[in-house]
């Protein structure tokens, strides 16, 4: 915004404030909402109307920032508890003057814990009492320290206004599988399920003959054995954390899926059982870490429909191999999008390329190498792609490790990422690339 | 029956007596003038009293942009972005209209428009730039300020 040319923006009467109600409450509902608490002192008109912002978002990322940044100082611990108490007490500040009877969204964003749950209960009351439609509990990795229960109370007194329920999202709290299936069993119109971190969540079944759930999150709990999806709506599956069984029972229209964590391990074995499950299947992310010899035993299921694919590899070895990918690029036909997450440990290898054995993708137009070093296990890997993959047309070389994109460290220039450009510029040039390849 | 790509004109009137003739299909694009439509009560000039002639020809043209299926995505963009580059006066009268005629996409984003002029600023940076009389006395202004002491901080 600051480059372009700005026309005067000064009013010469006062005709916003002339605008209807709920005009200037949308407006409002497109600030923060401190920003929008600091309305009220502009005149009398302007006075109440932040009270009917129907959208709640405690967000404390500042505040969380700040504390990051003090970790370990002097005083540290009494600054985090006035950090939590100032947090809440701005919840239980605003929830007091708030004035619409129903709201879009409550969204909590802090680390918040056990100690804290009298005053958690009573958000998430208000919150339902207010038929709201997006809930979000995200508290922080730290709060698992202490983790606030999610109240079971609503089993046996009812969810007040369960109709108005589209998205639950839990994070580092504990939430157990009976009281989720009691909101995906009672909220008909439950779009969106997101589960992180919760210890207590052993068993859970996704399913019910109204069910209108699209996407599902089961994320880092630990502790889960059992989990079944019978979803006839459900789009998209997001799933890291341990080994369980195969969680398909019916899902006819799941487009999207991501594995990652111990869960992949397992699967592979049951690939044929899985992909069956899976017709329409268009994205998939997998996490390979602890997987490779054993891949080139296996036949997979043809993915007739699988047209993104994310793999994350990790590699200690410097004498591994890419090429036991193959596999399973062979039962992805149409596949036109393939990204590569490489973590690669340990020092270099010395070992020749291995001549590239033939296969022909014939609909892979766009691969991406994230976390390329420019040894023999990408390099090789790349002169396998662009000789087997006819209609390419994009080959992106970023040398960042993946965790980084994405985070604020991304500018950030490590020792070999400067070597690993040129050893993809190179290539390039040998591989006759020239516009298709991008060097990030 | 009609086929769904109906020729109909629909005729509006503007508060300043200006008269403008736009295909169904434009017209229909304001939430408002489509039940209007729906209702069999645009077969006359509709007249548009809170709507003058010059913000009514920038709605219309709003509207005829986003019917048109030769425009590329990216010069809808360049078109909606350039089109919100407005005097003050502009930006008040379309904010009215687009939230009267109830044309959706134009209504966000006048209203984003409006949002980002105050997002970041200090209440009497607001107070100045849309020139707002602040009817408190300092007392209460800073019971105020109390009141809301998490806003502030």
């Amino acid at each position: 915004m600051g480059n372009r040319k700005q026309k005067r923006t000064r009013f010469v009467e006062d005709r916003i404030s002339g605008m209807p109600d709920d005009v200037l409450v949308s407006i409002l509902s497109l600030i923060t909402m401190k920003e929008a608490g600091r309305t009220s002192v502009l005149s009398r008109r302007w006075q109440k109307l932040w009270t009917f912002v129907p959208n709640l978002n405690f967000d404390g990322q500042e505040s969380l920032y700040y504390l990051e940044d003090h970790i370990g100082a002097r005083g540290f611990r009494r600054l985090h508890r006035i950090a939590r108490t100032n947090y809440v007490k701005w919840v239980n500040r605003v929830l007091e003057l708030h004035r619409t009877p129903a709201i879009d969204q409550f969204r909590v964003f802090f680390d918040l814990t056990e100690d804290y749950r009298r005053d958690i209960d009573n958000w998430i009351n208000f919150a339902m009492e207010k038929r709201v439609q997006r809930l979000e509990l995200s508290f922080d990795y730290c709060s698992l320290i202490n983790p606030y229960p999610f109240p079971s109370l609503y089993q046996t007194r009812g969810i007040p206004s369960p109709n108005s329920l589209r998205a639950l999202i839990l994070k580092f709290l504990n939430v157990s599988g009976e009281v989720l299936e009691y909101f995906i069993c009672n909220c008909p119109f439950l779009e969106r399920l997101w589960v992180e971190g919760s210890v207590t969540l052993v068993n859970l079944k996704v399913a019910g003959p109204l069910l209108r759930l699209k996407h599902l999150a089961i994320s880092q709990c630990l502790k889960l054995e059992n989990l079944e999806i019978s979803a006839k709506n459900l789009v998209s599956f997001v799933y890291f954390g341990p080994r369980i069984t195969m969680p398909f029972k019916y899902v006819p229209n799941l487009v999207e899926m991501s594995l990652e964590g111990n869960y992949f391990e397992y699967s592979i074995y049951k690939f044929c059982e899985f992909s069956s499950y899976l017709p329409r299947l268009e994205m998939l992310v997998l996490d390979l870490s602890k997987v490779e010899k054993k891949m080139k035993l296996l036949e997979f299921h043809t993915l007739s429909n699988l047209k993104q694919l994310e793999l994350i590899a990790t590699e200690k070895s410097g004498n591994a191999s890419l090429l036991w990918l193959t596999s399973l690029l062979k039962a992805a036909p149409v596949l036109c999008r393939l990204t590569l997450k490489l973590h690669m440990y340990g020092s270099p290898g010395r070992r020749k390329v291995q001549k590239s054995p033939k296969c022909l993708h014939h609909c892979l137009k766009q691969v991406e190498m994230v976390g390329f070093v420019g040894r023999t296990i990408d390099v090789e890997y790349v002169k396998y792609l662009v000789k087997n993959a006819v209609e390419l047309e994009k080959v992106i070389i970023d040398p960042r490790c993946p965790l980084m994109v994405g985070s604020p460290l991304v500018y950030e220039e490590i020792e070999g990422m400067q070597a690993a450009r040129e050893c993809a510029k190179m290539l390039g040039r040998e591989l006759s690339l020239v516009d298709k390849l991008i060097v990030l | 029956m009609s086929s769904s790509k109906s020729n109909k004109i629909v005729k509006l009137e503007s508060s300043d007596n200006k008269t403008f003739e736009v295909e169904e299909a434009v017209a229909v694009q304001s939430e408002t003038l489509k039940n209007m439509v729906d209702d069999g009560c645009a077969n006359d000039t509709i007249p548009l009293p809170n709507v003058n002639g010059k913000i009514l020809e920038m709605v219309l043209g709003w509207c005829k942009k986003h019917v048109d299926e030769t425009v590329t995505g990216d010069e809808l963009n360049k078109y909606e972005a350039d089109f919100l580059d407005l005097d003050q006066a502009d930006l008040y009268g379309l904010l009215m209209a687009a939230n009267f005629l109830n044309v959706k996409g134009l209504l966000d984003r006048v209203l984003q428009r409006v949002a980002d002029m105050i997002k970041g600023k200090k209440p009497e940076e607001i107070r100045r730039i849309f020139n707002i009389k602040n009817d408190f006395t300092p007392e209460e202004e800073e019971e105020i300020r109390l009141e809301n002491a998490w806003a502030f901080d």
